[in-house]
């Protein structure tokens, strides 16, 4: 059993982070779901992220440092199971949202993500959810920025396939 | 469909999907008018806040909330400096009973069970069960609201900072953190709690040892009302017979009023030899003397080097039955003496007395038959608590050896015993190799192989540890 011990130093105080984790814990909660498609599993997801981030000493981009623990603590949630199920999210969930027809765009959208793969999900919530740079993710995910560009294309492809309809580049 | 069709169709999908801010839960007023006594005692002892501050009502709630478990599980998980965590202990509660898993992955794991005022030690590596008296050495063990307050506050006695923080839900259960701190003993803890039932579902404290100890961090993950049986706390399901402390220690002393030898006052009550060679000496000396074996030498010339001395009881506490100094004011010891050359065991063995100190002084001494022992240890060691402080001793008598020889300028020789040294300290502890690793280099460097002690150093020393993420 642990004795009396004597206190020298601690961890950081909330008062002395580097950072307030909390602005980015929507983008946090919205990355884990679209990565794992259960409202829980994201929370949870989100949940060990800002506890990781109480022990942070030291971060230049608190938004990359904390979705690079959320990419960590899904790909460990997805090993322990086998894919994605987009549950329902609930009534109150739903009148939130501030579109009229929430429940089909929901189920919709949901059917579609579940049919492309992780990695285009992945990359799909980086770039317009999270909206980071091709940079930015090309940071995160360990890829160049034109790999990240590339997959983007093919994300955005198979996104419409599934959906039933063609992707159009809008031009510049 | 375009990218604006795509980005919009996207953000709509998530923007229901945000970190729920925990909400505030009304005080309990029933719970805490009908237990109003018991909210101003836990208080006083506990954190001591001097105002009734929204964080105070909530460590009030929680504590109330722990003071009612029935059945309960945590893990804790130790982590040293930059190391990943390791889980260090697994403990069952139900109903006043306890089971700790402790030294979880290490060689000296060991379970205590402890019911009804009494504890059951079980040393699974040597296959033994211990049952004594609880006297409290683990700690106040009363209730759930005690074991958490231990694994909390390390002992601090004056009242720490508490405060606040909202934090997000943890398996769709909304949640908030305390936070204590206390800047003059510089302590640091964190609960997260569950908001609905006021009960922790994690703490995190840092500490350290001292000055040049790496921070430690000690994290306790709780899970309450889990389904525990009854025959889960019955030692028996232990499996090796129970040894009764109070019944070996009344035998082990009276057989112990027939010395072997006197030496001054000195009695030596037992000479036993391994099959590999290793002497254990058990020598008692007057509660307020230090003397006991010092120097073994054999009749043929062969050489003894001391690899430890070690007393009973020494691991886990002092309380009169771990010491024997209850029954007859004597203090027992174990000297260890290793060969130089293994596995040679003297027919008589010439056993020098002295204070036990650093520099040998022998005050007298007794030549005594040796017992020949199967096991690699004595047999009484089992009863007096003594397994781990021998394992502790017997993974040295290699480093013992090559110290001889390094003395003894044999370089090569002490080489061959350094990386025994090596291998038997991973066998023991992984993590207990690097500790032989300088010496096995700079054995190296003796001979002239300073490559090799390079790449000893990069391949089994202390190994960096990578930062998450």
């Amino acid at each position: 059993m642990l004795g009396k011990l004597s206190f020298t130093q601690r961890s950081p105080g909330v008062g002395e982070l580097p950072f307030d984790p909390m602005p980015f814990m929507d983008e946090v909660t919205r990355y884990a779901y679209f990565r794992l498609g259960s409202r829980e599993d994201a929370e949870d997801v989100a949940a060990q992220v800002h506890h990781a981030a109480l022990r942070a000493r030291t971060v230049d981009n608190p938004r990359l440092y904390l979705l690079g623990i959320a990419r960590r603590k899904v790909a460990d949630n997805l090993r322990r199971r086998k894919g994605i199920r987009f549950a329902p999210l609930s009534a109150a969930d739903r009148a939130s949202s501030s579109f009229s027809d929430a429940v089909h765009l929901h189920r919709d959208v949901a059917a579609v993500l579940r049919s492309i793969s992780d990695d285009h999900r992945e990359v799909l919530v980086l770039k317009y959810v999270v909206e980071m740079s091709a940079e930015e993710i090309a940071t995160l995910t360990g890829r160049t920025p034109a790999a990240v560009n590339s997959l983007l294309q093919r994300a955005r492809e198979a996104f419409a396939n599934a959906a039933g309809d063609q992707f159009q580049e809008e031009l510049p | 469909m375009n990218e604006s069709q795509l980005k919009s169709m996207l953000t709509e999908f998530a923007e229901p999907v945000t970190f729920r801010p925990p909400q505030r839960r009304p005080y309990p007023w029933k719970f805490v008018v009908a237990s109003a006594a018991g909210i101003c005692a836990v208080t006083a002892v506990f954190l001591m806040t001097p105002r009734v501050s929204e964080a105070a009502q909530a460590v009030h709630r929680m504590e109330l909330a722990l003071a009612n478990v029935s059945t309960m599980t945590c893990d804790q998980y130790i982590h040293y400096g930059d190391r990943p965590d390791t889980w260090a202990m697994h403990t069952d509660y139900a109903h006043g009973a306890w089971k700790m898993r402790s030294r979880i992955g290490t060689s000296m794991e060991i379970t205590f069970l402890v019911r009804d005022g009494v504890v059951f030690r079980y040393d699974k590596k040597h296959g033994s069960v211990v049952r004594e008296p609880y006297q409290g050495w683990l700690g106040n063990l009363s209730s759930a609201l005690e074991f958490a307050k231990q694994q909390t506050n390390f002992g601090l006695t004056e009242p720490p900072q508490v405060h606040i923080e909202d934090s997000p839900a943890m398996k769709g259960r909304p949640t908030y953190t305390l936070v204590m701190e206390r800047a003059e003993d510089e302590y640091y803890t964190r609960i997260l709690v569950d908001r609905q039932t006021d009960l922790p579902i994690l703490s995190e404290t840092s500490v350290r040892y001292g000055k040049n100890e790496a921070l430690q961090h000690v994290r306790m993950v709780y899970n309450f009302s889990p389904n525990l049986t009854p025959s889960q706390f019955d030692p028996a399901s232990f499996g090796p017979p129970i040894i009764d402390l109070r019944t070996a220690m009344k035998a082990f002393l009276e057989e112990s009023k027939r010395p072997m030898a006197a030496v001054g006052e000195t009695q030596i009550h037992r000479v036993e030899a391994t099959p590999t060679g290793t002497v254990y000496v058990l020598t008692s000396c007057p509660k307020d003397g230090d003397t006991r074996a010092v120097t073994a030498s054999g009749g043929d010339s062969s050489t003894y080097c001391i690899a430890g001395m070690t007393s009973p009881g020494g691991t886990w506490g002092d309380t009169d039955i771990h010491t024997l100094e209850q029954a007859d004011g004597r203090s027992f010891s174990v000297t260890t003496f290793v060969p130089v050359d293994p596995g040679k065991i003297p027919q008589r063995l010439r056993i020098g007395v002295g204070p036990a100190q650093a520099k040998v002084v022998e005050t007298g001494h007794a030549t005594l038959p040796v017992t020949r022992i199967r096991a690699d240890r004595p047999a009484y060691t089992a009863a007096l608590i003594m397994d781990q402080a021998i394992d502790q001793v017997r993974i040295s008598q290699e480093s013992v050896r090559a110290d001889w020889f390094r003395d003894h300028d044999r370089f090569e020789e002490e080489l061959k015993y350094r990386w025994r040294a090596y291998h038997e300290a991973v066998a023991f502890i992984p993590r207990f190799g690097e500790l032989r690793v300088s010496a096995l280099a700079t054995c190296l460097r003796k001979l002239g192989r300073d490559e090799e002690a390079d790449r000893v150093i990069r391949e089994l020393g202390p190994q960096p540890v990578k930062r998450f993420p």
